[in-house]
């Protein structure tokens, strides 16, 4: 049992920091500036509570004041919409506001989702990564549900 | 009777032998020294059987005495018990922590949380879920909140 313990321990644990590997907001997620941010709000959650997401991993930071990373965040967002197998993104004033990417493969369905919520240059930055058997409508349903 | 003391001093030394080997460790200088009186090997041929039959008494009480050590040979393995005892909690508590640990993430849907507000991190699920659900709340926001008629809002979008 401790041996399973342990086993569990050290799968979990990779899971967890490391699910959103591969992409560029990767860095959003894991790197200090980003982190440290005022009002920054992170929350991860792994496992059989997603159930009713039809998901199995989700990974969700907010951050207040990021008007200064606007540029690379939404640099990071490119790079990945580079390699995503489908894309939506909304703009108001020429600046990126919402942004839904899907990675799919036979696997595993990966998104990311970003959205600048900041009222003129206030920026109030939120970027989700979630990933799971959920499909592109399933996502869309889980967003209508809300 | 040279010959008879022939025959016991022999068996006086072995005595002698068996009680400063063997005994004299378990022996107080005390004991030992009214046992070698006891002995009397010096004392004279009458003297030296009377010290032999003192001796094996002796030794018979010494051996009873052995139930002391014995005693403490029992002490010793309470003694020894305890580490073994410290040993035994110290496997069966991480197991049994491991065990409870492991059941209430099983009883939990196999479920993890992490979550930081202002770099304060709690592992407990009602906080995760209520952030994922503002979150959402703001996803959907986003999402809903296009106006394909404003001029200065567009969308791109890969069917």
């Amino acid at each position: 049992m401790k041996k399973i313990f342990i086993i569990l321990i050290i799968v979990i644990i990779p899971v967890l920091s490391q699910a959103q590997t591969g992409l560029e907001a990767n860095t959003f997620f894991t790197k200090t500036p980003y982190r440290n941010l005022p009002g920054a709000t992170e929350t991860e959650i792994a496992g059989k509570a997603l159930k009713d997401y039809n998901l199995s991993y989700y990974h969700g930071m907010s951050v207040d004041s990021a008007e200064d990373y606007l540029d690379r965040i939404q640099k990071m967002i490119e790079k990945d919409s580079r390699n995503a197998t489908d894309i939506e993104k909304k703009y108001h004033n020429g600046r990126l506001k919402y942004c839904l990417l899907s990675f799919s493969n036979p696997s595993i369905n990966r998104y990311l989702v970003y959205i600048d919520s900041g009222k003129n240059k206030s920026g109030r930055i939120t970027m989700v990564y979630m990933e799971g058997k959920a499909t592109r409508d399933d996502i869309a349903k889980m967003l209508r549900k809300k | 009777m040279k010959q008879e003391k022939q025959n016991i001093i022999p068996e006086e030394t072995r005595l002698r032998q068996l009680l400063e080997g063997w005994y004299k460790a378990l022996l107080t200088e005390e004991e030992e020294t009214e046992l070698l009186l006891g002995l009397g090997v010096y004392e004279g041929e009458d003297q030296e059987l009377k010290a032999g039959k003192a001796a094996l008494s002796y030794i018979s009480v010494a051996g009873r005495r052995t139930t002391s050590p014995a005693r403490q040979t029992n002490t010793t393995a309470i003694r020894r018990k305890m580490p073994l005892t410290l040993r035994i909690a110290a496997i069966v508590l991480p197991i049994a922590v491991g065990v409870s640990m492991a059941w209430g993430y099983m009883s939990d849907g196999g479920s993890t949380y992490r979550s930081s507000l202002g770099g304060i991190t709690t592992d407990e699920s009602e906080v995760a879920l209520k952030i994922m659900d503002s979150q959402l709340d703001l996803l959907a926001d986003a999402s809903e909140s296009f106006d394909p008629f404003a001029q200065d809002d567009f969308i791109l979008a890969t069917p």
